[in-house]
Parts: C-alpha cells; sequence; structure tokens
C-alpha cells in the first residue's frame, strides 16, 4: 500500500488579542490510499482546525506555525496560493456540516457542478453536464437530469447533503476531507449518508477523513482514529481495538460516557470538569486535571505520543 | 392504579402562516375568497404521564415534538384538546389561575446560551421564581438558592457571576436549578443536551436522574437522541409528522418495535462497532405539515401501504402489556418479519 497522506508535527497557531493560543499541537498521522480515518474529539479538540490546515486553509490570525503535510510526496504547507488551488477541490476534497451553506444558492445545482469541474478541466459545458449527471447518479439522486435545473432550496437537507458530496466526488479526488457531515441531519438521514460515503470510498479506492463528535458513526465508517484533546491527539490505533479497549483516561471516560455503554436506566460514567479553554492548558499534560490516575509527573511533564505495547500510540505516561 | 399525574386528549396544536388578509386572497371561479394556510404541528395526541415516569418524546425534526411540549406547559394554547393536571382541566386556565400550577410545572430548554438572561446574575436569575412564587423571607431564598445551586452542581460562590462567565454545561446546570428551585413535580425538558459534548451529556443525565430521584420528579422528555432515550426513560413516545404511530415501556419499544416507522427508526442509531448496516431504508422525504396526507401520515413512505392506510387513519391499538401502536397491519407485519427471521436463524 502508498501512503497517501503524512502528517508531521503540525501545528497551528492563532494570535488572539488575549493571547496567543495553540489549536493544533504537533499533530502526526498517516494516511495510506484509500484508507478512512477519523479525527473524534469534543468541540474545541482542534480536530476540524486540523482539517482546515491539512488544504491550507487556514486564515488569520490563524497561521500553520510548523510542521509538515505530505500528500502524494508533495509538501502542501509549501504551496502557493495559486498552487495549492490546484490540489483543493481536485485531489482533496471537502465536505462541510451544514449543506446549506456550502452550496451556493443562487445557482442551480448543474452550474455548481460545471463550473467546480471545468475549473480543474479544460472540457466542454456538454461533457462536463454528462460527467455531472453521471455523479449524481453515483450519490444515487433520482431523475439526476431534472436535478441540474434546480436550486439548492428545492431539495431536501438529506438530498442536499448528497448534492454536496456529488460536488466533491466530480473531479475524482484522492482524498476527501469530511467534516461532521451528518450533525446537520436527522438520524435516518445520517445512516443513509454514512453509508453512501463508505461504499463510494470502497469502490473508488479514495482515502477519507472524517472528523466528527460521534464515537458511534466514526467507529461504524472508519479503519483508525485518533482521539484529540485540547489540540493534541492523545491515542491513535485501529477503530475497534480503541472502541473495545481504548488506553488513554480520556479515551475511555468517552467510551463509558455514552448511554450506549450502560444497561438503560444506570447512571452514567462521566468525566468530572470541561476541557481547558486553549488559553490556559495546564502544564504536563492536558488532561491532568480531569484524570483520576494524574501524578506529579503528569503535572509536570508532557507525555509524548509514543507506541505502545498493543501497537497503537498513546500519550500517557501510565500506559505500557 | 392512580390517577396520572398529567394526560391530554386529542390534543391539536396548529399555527396559521397565511399572513394579513391580502395574502389570504385567492382568485376561485371568478371571486376572491379567503384561504388559510395552516401549519398542522400536532394532531390528535393522546397520553397519560404517570407520576415519576420518565416519558420520552422522540421523532425527526418537525414531527412537532417541541411544539407539543410547548402546547402543554401552555406555552402555546391548543387548537382542540384537553390537558389535566391531577384530573383538573388546566387547558383553559385564567392566568390568575393557571399560576399555581405554573410552579408545578417547569421547564428546561434545549440552549442554554438563549434560555438564561445574559444581563442578570445567576443569583438574580435563580431568586426572582422564588420570590415570584413562594412567600419567604431574603434569608429563606438565599438558603433556598444555594441549597439548590449546590444540588445541580454550581458553586454557590458563584451566584454573582453572569451567564457568559460559565461554560454551556455550567449554564445548563443552572438551568435546571431554575427549574428546581421552585419545588416542581414535573418538569418538561426540551432537548436538554443536545448543545453539549459527550462527557458533559453524561454529567447532566446524571444529574437529571439523581434529581429525579431525590424529588419524586416526573419528566416529559424530548429529545431526537434515540440512545439517550433508551437509556433513561420509563416509556416512550415515538412522533411522525404530528401524530404518535407508538407508545411503549421503554423495553418493550426498543427490544421489539412494531410501527413500520419506528422499526425503521431505531435500525438507524449508529451503534458502536458495529460494521455494515443493519438500516432499514425508507423512501421518500416527510411530507409538509401543511398539506397532511389522507389515512395514515405515515403512508406515502411505508413499505407495507395497502389501499386503507390510504383512506383510514389507524388508531393507537393496545398490543399487550402498554405497548401501543398506530397501525392496519400490525399483526401481518409482525409475523412476517417473525418468519423472516426464524429463516435466517
Amino acid at each position: 500500500m502508498k501512503t497517501l497522506l503524512e502528517v508531521d508535527n503540525l501545528t497551528v497557531r492563532f494570535s488572539l488579542r488575549a493571547g496567543e493560543i495553540t489549536a493544533v499541537d504537533q499533530v502526526d498521522f498517516k494516511l495510506q490510499e484509500g484508507e478512512r480515518f477519523g479525527l473524534v474529539g469534543e468541540s474545541g479538540a482542534g480536530k476540524s482546525v486540523t482539517g482546515f490546515a491539512l488544504i491550507n486553509l487556514i486564515s488569520k490570525p490563524g497561521y500553520i506555525a510548523g510542521g509538515s503535510v505530505r500528500f502524494q510526496g508533495n509538501e502542501l504547507t509549501a504551496l502557493t496560493d495559486e498552487q495549492i488551488r490546484r490540489v483543493r477541490g481536485n485531489d482533496i476534497c471537502m465536505i462541510f456540516q451544514d449543506p446549506m451553506m456550502t452550496l451556493n444558492p443562487v445557482l442551480t445545482i448543474g452550474t455548481q457542478m460545471v463550473e467546480t469541474l471545468q475549473a480543474h478541466r479544460s472540457i466542454s459545458t456538454k461533457e462536463a453536464k454528462r460527467a455531472a449527471v453521471e455523479t449524481l447518479r453515483k450519490v444515487q439522486i433520482p431523475s439526476p437530469e431534472r436535478r441540474l435545473r434546480q436550486y439548492p432550496h428545492e431539495l431536501s437537507g438529506g438530498m442536499r447533503q448528497r448534492v454536496v458530496i456529488a460536488v466533491a466526488l466530480i473531479t475524482s479526488p484522492s482524498l476527501i476531507i469530511a467534516d461532521e457531515p451528518t450533525t446537520a441531519l436527522d438520524v435516518t438521514i445520517q445512516a443513509e449518508i454514512m453509508a453512501l460515503l463508505l461504499s463510494l470510498c470502497k469502490d473508488e479506492n479514495m482515502g477519507l477523513i472524517l472528523i466528527t463528535h460521534d464515537l458511534a458513526v466514526v467507529s461504524q465508517v472508519t479503519q483508525r482514529i485518533a482521539v484529540m484533546y485540547a489540540g493534541r491527539i492523545v491515542e491513535v490505533g485501529a477503530t475497534d481495538d480503541i472502541v473495545k479497549h481504548p488506553r488513554h483516561p480520556y479515551t475511555i471516560g468517552l467510551l463509558s460516557a455514552l448511554p450506549q455503554n450502560k444497561p438503560r436506566g444506570q447512571r452514567l460514567d462521566q468525566i468530572r470538569g470541561v476541557m481547558p479553554t486553549l488559553l490556559d492548558i495546564p502544564p504536563g499534560c492536558p488532561f491532568n486535571e480531569r484524570c483520576d490516575r494524574a501524578q506529579e509527573i503528569c503535572r509536570r511533564q508532557r507525555p509524548g505520543l509514543e507506541w505502545k505495547q498493543h501497537g497503537g500510540r498513546v500519550a500517557c505516561h501510565f500506559v505500557e | 392504579m392512580e390517577a396520572p399525574l398529567l394526560s391530554i386528549h386529542n390534543l391539536d396544536k396548529h399555527f396559521d402562516i397565511s399572513g394579513g388578509l391580502l395574502d389570504q386572497l385567492r382568485w376561485k371561479g371568478g371571486k376572491p375568497v379567503r384561504e388559510r394556510t395552516m401549519v398542522r404541528a400536532v394532531n390528535r395526541v393522546s397520553f397519560e404521564i404517570r407520576k415519576g415516569e420518565t416519558l420520552s418524546v422522540v421523532g425527526e425534526s418537525g414531527c412537532g415534538k417541541s411544539t407539543l411540549a410547548r402546547t402543554i406547559i401552555g406555552l402555546y394554547p391548543p387548537n382542540r384538546g384537553e390537558i389535566f393536571y391531577r384530573e383538573e382541566r388546566i387547558d383553559r386556565l385564567s392566568p390568575a389561575r393557571m399560576l399555581p400550577y405554573r410552579t408545578k410545572m417547569q421547564m428546561v430548554f434545549q440552549d442554554p446560551y438563549a434560555s438564561l438572561n445574559p444581563r442578570m446574575r445567576v443569583r438574580e436569575t435563580l431568586e426572582e421564581p422564588v420570590r415570584f412564587h413562594r412567600r419567604l423571607s431574603g434569608a429563606e431564598i438565599k438558603d433556598c438558592v444555594a441549597q439548590v445551586m449546590e444540588q445541580v452542581g454550581v458553586d454557590p460562590s458563584w451566584a454573582d457571576r453572569y451567564p457568559h462567565e460559565f461554560s454551556g454545561g455550567q449554564r445548563q446546570r443552572i438551568s435546571i436549578a431554575r427549574a428546581l428551585v421552585v419545588n416542581p413535580e414535573f418538569i418538561i425538558a426540551d432537548e436538554p443536551i443536545s448543545a453539549l459534548d459527550v462527557s458533559i451529556q453524561a454529567q447532566i443525565l446524571n444529574l437529571l436522574m439523581d434529581a429525579q430521584q431525590e424529588r419524586q420528579l416526573t419528566y416529559l422528555f424530548i429529545s431526537h437522541d434515540l440512545s439517550v432515550v433508551e437509556h433513561i426513560s420509563t416509556r416512550v413516545a415515538v412522533m411522525y409528522l404530528g401524530t404518535v404511530c407508538e407508545l411503549a415501556p421503554v423495553d418493550a419499544l426498543f427490544d421489539g418495535p412494531l410501527h413500520p416507522y419506528t422499526q425503521a427508526l431505531l435500525s438507524a442509531i449508529p451503534r458502536l462497532g458495529e460494521k455494515g448496516s443493519r438500516h432499514i431504508k425508507i423512501e421518500g422525504d416527510v411530507p409538509t405539515p401543511i398539506q397532511l396526507p389522507t389515512g395514515c401520515v405515515f403512508h406515502g413512505r411505508c413499505p407495507h401501504v395497502r389501499t386503507v392506510c390510504t383512506e383510514t387513519v389507524p388508531k393507537l391499538r393496545d398490543f399487550g402489556g402498554g405497548h401501543f401502536a398506530a397501525c392496519h397491519f400490525i399483526e401481518e407485519i409482525t409475523a412476517r418479519r417473525a418468519e423472516t427471521s426464524g429463516h435466517l436463524a
């Protein structure tokens, strides 16, 4: 298998009036071709900023303070605006949470798809339209020819998200970054969209980075996951392994806080306190104030994300 | 059996969205007629809530669950139907006569950012309802507020702060404290944890369950999150397009859903670590509540649809053990499911 994406020590900072914050702190992970990878965490953990940073979509007051992103061997952080634009929406596409915000309300579905394709390929409008119909069919939209002439407001939420996926797919990218793609949708629609994303990735051998707060969703779709906390990855490994045998105290806490993991009606396990704001992350391990196993060393020394005996990487002093 | 704490009978709530007189005028047969456009958000909903239980109402967005909650607590007047609290009819009371019920029934809202007044200190937010409803001295009010803050896990010494100084989870604790401070019997919680992170959701759910035990509270819990509902409910009502299609004790509903919509809905719950899809797909989209379908509201999307479904509205029927479902063909569907699962086994 070939490596598709290699992220090394990626760090994103924001210069705010209140101070300098590190939203993404030395994040590193690798993605093979066609691999489905999940970035999980609660709000403010830095998962979305990581997704944006991969395709250089960080704007002021934020900046990429260090690290590298290599996509198919090319360094992306060093590209000029012109060069990265050729990658974005072409080789790497991004899907966002709210389809109504992503689609342009005053353009027809057809125009938006044709425009996307023509921005990256020199083909005639007629051919582009044919490709658009083909892609809409792939995302299982009924009567695609008619849909091309419709506006986003004429479609339901689920249909809109299918269109967004179609716009992303039309250039046959090798990596899709999906940032909470079903969070705004109802549970029955969510199940359909997730099944669709999964089968498309398999059929086209497309890589997927799924950014979500929903552990259940991510566990159904991805092969590996990274759990983020306060801007850092605290645990990376095979999805099935992490879901069954979480090692990091935060991952353990997060999983046992889920109602699904307790008999009906029983008290839930809870993690005490809240995630620290990025302005005052405690020294040492960022989780130490909420962790039951915290010792003196946790308040003093930041644990690195290291390989452990079970074959995954965990950032904790007390995991062997 | 003990009388229910609250019961509603054939409740309807419709909203007139036709606008002003000029917007309502249409030409028909050569003369102007006045036509109204109604959103039929809640239609013919009946159920009872027993003392000490948690009845959850689930459904997808737009099914009328929040409207139902707001109608029950009196934020909207119902268009038709009756609401009884301890066998007293409360839907037509004057504000003065409604007053004693307002301390008995309280509500917790979804968004702790929007439901707390940003210009009031937490102390003021919590003291106001006590001062209004209960005759207590200043010192007693202070004690009462401090005690409730303690119970919900907010440090009473923070009472002089403003809502923006608290995190989302803390704010939701304050909202719950505001409901608890008048000593209610019955709390309607409308999506109380949907705006919160997973680790905070567990904290708030535990708080709600603890408060229920300590104070013998009765909850009407509105949520779209099925795994949360599965966890905390005594009984569950499933709503679709303004009507209740199934109502059952939590175990019966999640272990053996009867209505085709409930079956599809439950199959869509993402389960941790489960590969492959068990999801039963339903065709099409939810129709608009402006043009309600004739007959069964689910007939346009139901895989088991027959002619009778398009003509006759199915009634909620009892299938034993308090398990109600509104479908003409429950027996047939259940038999067919048993047969296919028999084949698989």
